[in-house]
């Protein structure tokens, strides 16, 4: 059974890039275009790591991230944030975010950091 | 007339043997004296108001010789007379004598005084001469006889003696030898014509050789002439002394300043001189027909009483004969005049030879204003001395009853009035109270009887009437209804003033008598002398009583109060100082008194409080100053506030200065300060930028500024209607703050500025700035100043979203892009078409460079934003230099990058950050030096600093342009178009070193190449 992954994004762009990097590599790649009732696809999904977009519209990466860290059944999942700005990095972890990518990323960057928080 | 009187009593004397009596103009016999009753026969009773030609002959009648001898009178002043008068008993006798005309000062005749003496005996003899020598002796008259040829025959003893020549010496001798002087003479003359005519002379002259006056009577005969002689010298003399005296004493009555009446025997008025009509005020025909002063007018002696009969000293004079002097008379000449008061003589005048006088004239001196002087002066000592002995009554500051016992006894004993009182005025009460009397009954009792007020008493008329009021008969009196207390007492007559205090009338003084008595004005000034005075006493005691309560109130009141106090007299001399003064300036009793305070003055405030305080002593205005005193304790000035304030008595006058030195000297610098803390607060409150609010810490608005009000959209009467609370404008995420703000302004008194926002009216919120000082501990009274924050906020918000626009907009595609071309390489990589493989690595490389440009871009807004962030970690500098010129040299082939020296350092910075400014420098090096082919990396470490310079040997930049490269979007002119890029690098750069506490710098020569040096510290912990 592969490790599952679950990326969420607003951009169809990147969600297909990571899937297609993420699936090559061997995960069981979930995307959500939306974080809304992100603590329930979790729970639910039950990855091993979930990428998470910052900036989106209506749910926030922020506040996605906030919510599943926030959620017993969900904080134990490692969340690494996506962010086009670095400084927001620190947002990221104020959020309860475990790992952080800077866009654009290198692919094999992503699969180090998917790689590194999955295990 | 005094001086003149005795001369004239001895003329008159020396002429007893002569009949004297006056005729008046019309020839009636008007005196007769007792000479005359002897030669004439008649009496003086008989003869008075007859006709003067009874006693002439027929055949002088017939030849008008009465009427022609006054003719002759009254031209000359005197005639002779020498004829046959009658006797009452019709018998003749020859008179000789003469008529004097008295005459007014008009030269009318008043009246005719004739002298006669009774010749009869002599006349005989000369008539019938006899040649017997014994009858020439015998004769009383010289006597010498003369032949034809003027030879003495005979002389007779008395011619000797007349003629100082003997008998023996002249006999046979010629008379005109003898007595040559005597030719030419009137006896020349008589004696020639006489001889001559055969006819008798009679002559009178004088013989100058002897200086003797002869009366000569010549009578001729056939053998000669018989010469009849008398030396009438001394009758010459003595009758020129009596036209004299008569003149001088005509004139003496006509300008004499002394009033002369003369009276008759009757004592009724003959005639009167010019001065007595100036005196009495009426003529003197008028005073002739009054007859008797007595009669016409009220008269009293100098008692004021009425003048007794007895007195009169006319009457007493004609009754006595005798001469009486000063007697004193009033004369009341009108019912609304004074008394005229006369000092007379009455002197007597009598005929020869009678001891009744005939007449008596009276000479009077106008008195009045004399007595009138002489009264005022007595009343005058009676007041002083009453004054004097009430003055020391009021002075010992006995009780007042003490003082108005002794003025009501003095008043009684003085004006000789039955009943005194005084009365004091009870407004409450309406009525007056006895405070004490003279002469009452013994149930009229002072402090308990009273009088009613108004017209149901003399005294309340008196208060209604504000002047002294004389009652000449209380039963006649209609303007007041004569109280029962004076009723009872029988008072008739009685005088009242008023007793004035110190507010308003005290009450009535007044006397009373039980005859009627018609006071003077003397006696209405010396009441209202008394009442005046004793008002003076009551005013002086109840200002001494105030007086004496005022200041003793101000002293003690001086001693309870914190200030320095002082009292002054009204010219200012400081007398007295409280315990405070003496403590602050260190001044004994003596130093302060007087002028002494000003000696504390500081030198600069001498001549200002001289100035403020004199004029407030000449014009009584409050006294109000600043100065500095020195304080003894320090020997420094203080500043005081001065005041002092006239205290003046009931009648306005000031009687003391008390003052008060306040020391202001804390207030004064704290005003000063606080002056200018508000005036540059009122400027801060004015301010429509900066809202400023009072409050407490409870929230409660008190006031704010209208900028503040503008802030939070509310109006001034919302606020003042207290509709504004801290708490109500503020949401609830903000009250943790603004709690942390309270606590401190309740630690320290000051809240540091803190971000929040209120809530404004219309509910949309205002970001704000507020800073908060407590400005009363106790009350919590708050201020704060507060600054709108939201030009601030928006401009934030907006350079985030552009931030955060531009990094997810710009790079979402560029990350899908990069991570295709990732996957196609991955792909390619796997067809290995090498191709394919280049265009897909060159690719990439724009897509880096894309990146890094809106990396830049990003940056520039982050550093601008204040918002650059730094991931400071510690790392080798070495390592960090080598990747990034491995990292240039990896893509940028053309250029060789060498790097010289080496240094084993770390540092603690951003390393991503530090590689980004070497890549910038690297590639501006390559970029701008397109015809070389090498880049020099030079590093070296000196005082734990680390300069790095990245040469390159191209165009160079001018000296002009170097300090602006670091500039943002600066591009250099001359090359812009020829090289692409924004002009962030070195901006961006220049700022993440600047970030790290180094500096950057370049130094370049154009066409020959630049060199950009940047320098790192070392040390442990930079300054962020």
């Amino acid at each position: 059974m592969s490790t599952k992954v679950l990326i969420c994004d607003d951009d169809e762009g990147i969600l297909e890039v990571a899937t297609i990097v993420l699936e090559q590599a061997g995960y069981q790649v979930t995307s959500l275009h939306s974080a809304e009732n992100i603590v329930q696809i979790v729970e639910q999904v039950q990855p091993a790591v979930v990428l998470m977009d910052l900036w989106m519209p209506d749910v926030s990466g922020e506040t996605a991230t906030k919510r599943l860290k926030a959620s017993p059944t969900t904080k134990h999942i490692p969340v690494i944030v996506v962010s086009a700005n670095k400084d927001t990095e620190i947002i990221a972890q104020r959020a309860g975010s475990d790992g952080f990518i800077c866009k654009p990323f290198d692919i094999t960057d992503l699969e180090k950091a998917v790689a590194k928080y999955s295990k | 007339m005094k001086i003149d009187d005795s001369f004239f009593k001895t003329l008159v004397d020396k002429m007893n043997d002569y009949g004297i009596f006056s005729i008046d103009s019309k020839g009636i016999i008007v005196s007769w004296n007792a000479g005359a009753e002897q030669i004439f026969g008649y009496k003086e009773t008989e003869i008075i108001g007859k006709d003067v030609k009874l006693l002439y002959t027929e055949e002088d009648n017939k030849e008008h010789i009465a009427e022609k001898e006054l003719t002759i009178a009254e031209k000359r002043g005197t005639a002779g007379d020498e004829r046959w008068h009658i006797r009452k008993d019709g018998t003749l006798f020859w008179a000789t004598g003469f008529v004097i005309a008295m005459k007014d000062d008009n030269g009318d005749v008043i009246e005719y005084t004739k002298f006669v003496r009774d010749y009869t005996s002599r006349k005989l003899q000369i008539a019938l001469p006899t040649n017997t020598v014994d009858v020439m002796e015998s004769i009383s008259d010289a006597f010498f006889a003369l032949d034809k040829d003027f030879n003495f025959i005979y002389m007779n003893k008395k011619a000797e003696t007349v003629l100082n020549r003997k008998q023996k010496d002249l006999i046979g001798h010629n008379l005109w030898e003898k007595f040559n002087e005597a030719v030419g003479t009137s006896f020349y003359d008589n004696f020639i014509q006489s001889t001559k005519t055969g006819t008798s002379v009679y002559f009178e002259d004088i013989y100058k050789p002897l200086n003797k006056w002869f009366r000569v009577h010549a009578y001729p005969s056939k053998d000669g002439l018989a010469v009849y002689f008398m030396d009438i010298t001394k009758e010459k003399q003595s009758e020129l002394i009596l036209q004299e005296s008569e003149k001088r004493y005509k004139n003496l009555y006509d300008t004499m300043i002394q009033g002369v009446i003369y009276y008759d025997s009757n004592g009724h008025i003959i005639s009167a001189n010019p001065a007595m009509e100036r005196i009495l005020g009426v003529s003197a025909d008028e005073l002739v027909s009054k007859k008797k002063i007595r009669d016409s007018w009220i008269t009293v002696n100098e008692e004021g009483f009425p003048f007794p009969s007895t007195e009169d000293p006319i009457e007493v004079s004609l009754k006595k004969g005798k001469k009486i002097k000063n007697v004193v008379m009033g004369i009341l000449l009108s019912e609304d005049s004074e008394y005229r008061w006369l000092k007379i003589d009455a002197v007597p005048q009598f005929l020869p030879g009678s001891k009744k006088p005939y007449q008596v004239y009276a000479i009077f001196d106008d008195i009045t204003e004399q007595k009138r002087t002489q009264h005022m002066l007595d009343m005058r000592l009676k007041l002083q001395k009453a004054i004097s002995r009430l003055g020391h009554l009021a002075l010992s500051q006995q009780p007042l009853h003490e003082l108005f016992q002794e003025a009501t006894q003095q008043l009684s004993d003085i004006l000789q009035v039955e009943y005194t009182k005084i009365l004091e005025l009870q407004p409450e009460e309406q009525n007056l109270i006895l405070r004490a009397g003279i002469g009452w009954n013994e149930d009229v009792k002072p402090n308990i009887s009273t009088v009613g007020m108004g017209a149901n008493s003399q005294a309340g008329y008196t208060l209604m009437t504000n002047k002294p009021v004389i009652v000449k008969d209380l039963r006649t009196d209609k303007r007041f209804n004569g109280p029962p207390l004076l009723k009872r007492h029988k008072v008739i007559s009685g005088m009242s003033v008023i007793l004035q205090g110190n507010d308003g009338p005290y009450g009535v003084l007044g006397i009373h008598t039980k005859v009627k008595r018609i006071f003077t004005s003397d006696d209405v000034y010396y009441l209202q002398s008394v009442g005046n005075m004793l008002a003076l006493a009551i005013q002086q005691n109840q200002t001494e009583q105030e007086l004496r309560d005022s200041e003793e109130y101000l002293r003690l009141l001086a001693e309870t109060i914190p200030q320095l106090v002082w009292i002054t007299r009204p010219d200012g001399y400081h007398e007295f100082y409280n315990r405070r003064w003496y403590e602050f300036t260190g001044l004994s009793m003596t130093e302060s008194e007087g002028s002494g305070w000003s000696t504390l003055l500081h030198p600069d405030d001498i001549d200002r409080s001289w100035k403020t305080w004199k004029h407030s002593l000449e014009t009584g205005e409050p006294y109000e100053i600043e100065y500095r005193f020195k304080d003894r304790a320090t020997g420094e000035y203080r500043w005081f506030l001065a005041r002092a304030l006239p205290v003046r008595d009931s009648n306005g006058e000031i009687i003391k200065w008390f003052g008060t030195c306040t020391d202001i000297h804390e207030q004064k610098r704290t005003l000063e300060e606080l002056e200018r803390s508000q005036k540059q607060f009122s400027a801060l409150f004015s301010s429509s930028v900066i809202g400023v609010l009072y409050c407490d810490l409870k929230g409660k608005i008190y006031n704010a500024n209208d900028a503040f009000l503008e802030m939070i959209g509310y109006s001034r009467n919302e606020l003042e209607a207290g509709k504004i609370y801290w708490d109500k404008i503020t949401p609830s995420e903000f009250k943790q703050s603004d709690q942390t703000a309270t606590q401190a302004l309740m630690q320290t008194g000051v809240a540091p500025a803190w971000e929040k926002e209120y809530i404004r009216k219309d509910g949309s919120l205002i970001p704000v700035i507020v800073g908060a000082a407590l400005l009363n501990k106790e009350s919590t009274e708050t201020i704060a100043f507060v600054i709108d924050n939201s030009e601030r906020k928006k401009l934030e918000a907006r350079k985030d979203e552009f931030i955060g626009i531009a990094s997810h907009e710009l790079k979402t595609p560029l990350t899908s892009i990069k991570g295709y071309t990732q996957i196609l390489e991955r792909i390619i990589h796997q067809m290995g078409d090498d191709r394919l493989k280049l265009y897909l690595k060159k690719t990439n490389t724009y897509i880096d460079r894309l990146n890094s440009l809106i990396s830049d871009l990003l940056d520039v807004s982050k550093i601008q934003a204040g918002k650059l962030q730094m991931d400071y970690s510690r790392f080798k500098f070495s390592e960090l230099l080598t990747d990034g010129i491995e990292s240039m040299q990896h893509t940028h082939e053309n250029h060789s990058i060498e790097l010289k020296g080496d240094v084993d350092a770390s540092v603690y910075g951003d390393r991503h950050r530090l590689e980004q400014v070497i890549t910038n420098l690297l590639s501006n090096a390559i970029k701008y030096s397109p015809r070389a082919n090498k880049v020099t990396v030079e590093v070296k470490k000196a005082n734990k600093v680390i300069t790095v310079g990245i040469t390159d040997y191209g165009i160079g930049i001018a000296e002009s342009e170097q300090h602006k490269l670091f500039q943002r979007f600066y591009r250099v002119e001359a090359t812009a178009k020829r090289f692409s890029g924004l002009g962030i690098g070195l901006y961006v750069s220049s700022e993440i070193i600047q970030r790290h506490g180094g500096k950057m710098w370049v130094e370049s020569t154009p066409g020959q190449g630049s060199t950009f040096y940047f320098t790192l510290p070392i040390t442990k912990n930079l300054q962020v």
